[in-house]
């Protein structure tokens, strides 16, 4: 769960990157950027088993705080993070309860080094606390100091938790929480560590090779795991209930593996079912479009399911393992599909709101929810759906109702779908259109997106496509996109955005512009100088402006530029047609573009040279453009104080639409 | 015997006849870049993080065989004690080639080869200052590795190279000279004077 919950956490904060940088006071900012662009203000949270308390972490500018709340008696004690440690935490790694009494905590803290004498250091702990003695001035706090990860509680035995280490092979241990060491304990030279549980005593399972994923079975407890042996076998290791015995089953040879038609066959097991050798799955070349049933024993396997449109998020199966449904995503709309064993289908109500049950007991449930115009938060409900606590992620958001209207047309045979989102209470409106970065395997969906939120709230239109190549509409879609970054992809953006002015008579026509990071960038400088009748103007964060240039970047590794020439860009094969289908060959005397640069003085993807040439091109061709430069920033905007900053000003420069 | 042997070591020195100044100069408003008659200049810009890196480089022909036997340079400092900046040095002109990186660092692996990565090569043209590119050495403990990489930021860099430049060598044009293909500032007349290899 706390995994998850750190997944949800970081997909938000690449949402308000995204978008973008510079060191300056939040103070000066003249739009309300910094309600939309400030760090999420609970990093990740736990609810107990019996429901009654809730341990969040919250980060602010004093530090990083565990708080944990009593929901029955309205208690509340918290305890600095960064006072235990004395270091900077660079990261939240797992958030537990083991029982109501104890929560575990995984964080990386960063010790500071001396450049060329100490290095920087990073390093990973786990620390068991007490909640009886929380925020007291005697805390009762543990620490785990052997390198090990967290798998998770243990539920048949209190107090207890099973951790793995990985020295050339997989160990399992049962720890008992009581027996560790205090954090503030001086480790001893004549005893081992963690009150010596990392022992044979304590292993309970020892398998060789590397594990990719526990699976878990009733109860969410681990029944066994995933794993490529040191022969490059794919296996599934199965426990049985005292996690003490262990049989191991080839889901797939190594030349299976390394051959890409066999390779597509494979089913994955995603969920156990009720017979232990079964298992719900997915098949490696399909993008999650349809469910199988597999016995990893025999490997017979037979489809229970299968979605037209869209993908399948999550499998669904009740306390005793049996298949119930699924939860499908299409174009950005997510249902729940309940699925008797006759075939026979029952939906809920469609809907554009993300939620996520993290935890539930019989009485309360702890949910993550948004939706195109509610911000981010956590809360608990109870069995009647009453709410009976939340926090929000963005606490200081004010309200800003939007429609968002979610549709499609067909370019060159491909369904082309888009998300629109418009004020509430305004016609007459700007659109911006806001392509999405990547561009291969990335998709936008209907969830909150606080740039979205930022730009409905001033009056703005924002319209974001998933053009082709984009994720989350099946292979031939993602494969149509290979190699048209610089056409079939601009193209279906621009004739997606005349539809909607077409649509849409409250979108003036006259304030049409352009807003990217990435990929983004590129497309939105290409639509704008390409076609400035329709885009009167352009923001690019952190673009690519010569597709040559990023084609044979040396600062990326094979791999990923294998990819882009694979994908996006080959200049040893098309370097003319890639020179002239990039921004900084579009720009001419005759037409005055209207174009807002930023970028990330430290972009290790797309490097900063990208932005000196585009800036170059429009100054010595007789224009000026509007500048900012992120100081301390990367590819993506990490800090709140630059992301402010950077929407501050772009609000700036897109006020000539109001 | 000895005859053949005073005739390899007379053939090795021949052969090892300096393409490479070894001064490396620092650029900077107080040392502006100077330029004699005759004198070929290639500019990079060093962005070292491992004190005692050094590097080799040697001339290749354009077909990446050896012009003159086997060239190998040192650069007479270990280029990790310098501060980060642009330094420039003469040579004759040519197509060069960074083939060997030292980069001692605590316990990784030091010595950095480069092998068939035309971004590593860089190209001396007459009568113009060539600029070869943004060097950086990273050491990644983390993945036990030294990063090398030859960027080119020769927009990035043209403004302050411009500043550094003095009045007499202002109609000399600064050219991007790294090897691999750059359409976008090289010169089209300068396509044909080392062949359309690039």
């Amino acid at each position: 769960m706390s995994a998850f919950l750190q997944s949800l956490v970081v997909i938000y904060c690449v949402l308000c990157v995204a978008s973008a940088s510079a060191s300056s006071s939040p103070n000066s900012i003249s739009s309300n950027a910094d309600l939309y662009f400030a760090d999420a203000s609970v990093e990740t949270i736990g609810l107990s088993p019996n429901g009654q308390f809730v341990a969040l972490v919250r980060k602010t500018d004093h530090g990083t705080t565990l708080v944990i709340e009593d929901l029955d008696n309205n208690t509340v004690s918290a305890q600095s993070l960064n006072a235990i440690w004395q270091s900077e935490i660079a990261g939240i790694s797992d958030l537990y309860w083991i029982d109501n009494e104890h929560v575990i905590l995984g964080a990386v803290h960063k010790s500071q080094g001396i450049p060329n004498i100490i290095e920087t250091q990073y390093r990973a702990n786990y620390f068991v606390f007490d909640r009886l003695t929380h925020g007291s001035d005697t805390p009762n706090i543990k620490t785990i100091r052997t390198d090990a990860m967290l798998v998770s509680p243990m539920q048949n035995i209190p107090r207890t938790i099973l951790m793995s280490t990985s020295q050339g092979a997989t160990q399992l241990y049962h720890i008992d929480v009581d027996l560790l060491d205090d954090y503030d304990a001086r480790p001893s030279k004549f005893r081992r560590p963690d009150g010596e549980q990392f022992t044979s005593p304590n292993r309970i399972s020892d398998f060789e090779g590397i594990t990719l994923r526990w699976i878990r079975g009733k109860n969410n407890e681990v029944s066994g795991a995933l794993r490529v042996s040191m022969k490059g076998e794919l296996v599934v290791t199965l426990l049985n209930d005292n996690l003490s015995e262990s049989r191991e089953i080839i889901l797939a040879t190594k030349e299976q593996l390394s051959d890409e038609e066999q390779l597509k066959t494979i089913i994955y097991p995603m969920s156990q079912s009720s017979v232990s050798s079964e298992f719900f799955g997915f098949k490696a070349g399909e993008e999650r479009k349809a469910v199988y049933l597999t016995n990893i024993e025999n490997h017979e396997s037979r489809e229970l399911f299968r979605l037209e449109n869209g993908f399948i998020r999550q499998i669904i199966v009740d306390a005793e393992l049996n298949f119930m449904g699924v939860q499908t995503d299409t174009d950005g709309q997510i249902q729940t599909l309940y699925i008797q064993e006759n075939g026979q289908v029952s939906r809920d109500t469609n809907t554009y709101v993300t939620r996520h049950v993290l935890a539930i007991n019989s009485e309360r449930a702890l949910i993550y929810q948004d939706s195109h115009d509610t911000p981010p938060h956590f809360r608990i409900e109870a069995n009647n759906n009453e709410i009976i606590r939340s926090w929000e992620l963005l606490p200081n958001l004010p309200l800003s109702p939007s429609i968002l209207t979610v549709g499609s047309i067909n370019v060159d045979d491909l369904n082309i779908n888009y998300f629109l989102t418009t004020p509430d209470s305004r016609e007459n409106f700007p659109l911006i259109v806001m392509p999405h970065g990547g561009p291969i395997g990335v998709a936008d969906s209907p969830a909150f997106d606080p740039t979205v939120a930022f730009l409905n709230a001033q009056g703005m239109a924002v319209l974001r496509v998933n053009f082709r190549g984009s994720a989350g509409y099946g292979t031939a879609f993602t494969e149509a996109g290979r190699h048209q970054a610089h056409s079939g992809m601009l193209k279906d953006i621009r004739l997606v955005t005349e539809h909607v002015i077409e649509q849409d008579r409250r979108i003036n026509s006259d304030r049409v512009c352009t807003l990217g990071a990435s990929y983004g960038g590129y497309a939105a400088l290409m639509l704008h100088l390409t076609h400035t009748e329709l885009f009167r103007c352009a923001v690019s964060i952190a673009g690519v402006t010569d597709l040559n240039l990023i084609g044979q970047d040396p600062n990326l590794s094979s791999s990923s530029n294998n990819f882009v020439n694979e994908w996006i860009a080959n200049p040893r094969e098309n370097y003319e047609e890639l020179y002239l289908n990039s921004p900084i060959s579009n720009v001419t005397p005759n037409i005055r573009p209207n174009i807002f640069l930023a970028h990330g003085d430290e972009d290790d993807v797309v490097d900063i040279e990208h932005f000196y040439r585009m800036k170059w091109v429009i100054e010595n061709s007789g224009h000026s453009v509007d500048t900012l430069i992120l100081d301390e920033t990367g590819h993506t905007v990490i800090d709140a104080s630059t992301r402010i900053k950077l929407y501050d000003t772009i609000s700036g420069f897109l006020d000539q639409l109001n | 015997m000895h005859y053949n042997l005073l005739f390899r070591i007379t053939l090795l020195l021949a052969l090892s006849s300096p393409a490479l100044s070894q001064t490396l100069h620092k650029l900077s408003p107080n040392n502006p870049l100077t330029i004699e008659s005759g004198q070929t200049i290639v500019i990079f810009y060093f962005d070292i993080e491992v004190p005692r890196a050094s590097l080799s480089i040697r001339e290749t022909t354009d077909n990446g065989k050896s012009l003159r036997g086997i060239i190998y340079q040192q650069l007479e400092e270990e280029i990790g004690n310098l501060e980060n900046g642009f330094y420039w040095f003469s040579t004759e002109p040519g197509t060069f080639e960074i083939d060997r990186i030292e980069a001692p660092y605590f316990n990784l692996p030091n010595a950095v080869t480069i092998k068939d990565r035309p971004n590593m090569l860089f190209r001396a043209y007459d009568g113009v200052i060539n600029y070869g590119g943004h060097f950086f050495i990273r050491a990644d403990r983390s993945v036990r590795q030294v990063n090398v990489s030859l960027q080119n930021r020769y927009a990035s860099s043209y403004r302050f190279l411009s500043e550094l430049i003095p009045d007499g060598h202002r109609q000399i044009p600064i050219v991007s000279s790294l090897g691999l293909r750059d359409d976008f500032f090289i010169p089209r007349e300068l396509d044909t004077e080392l062949g359309d290899d690039k």
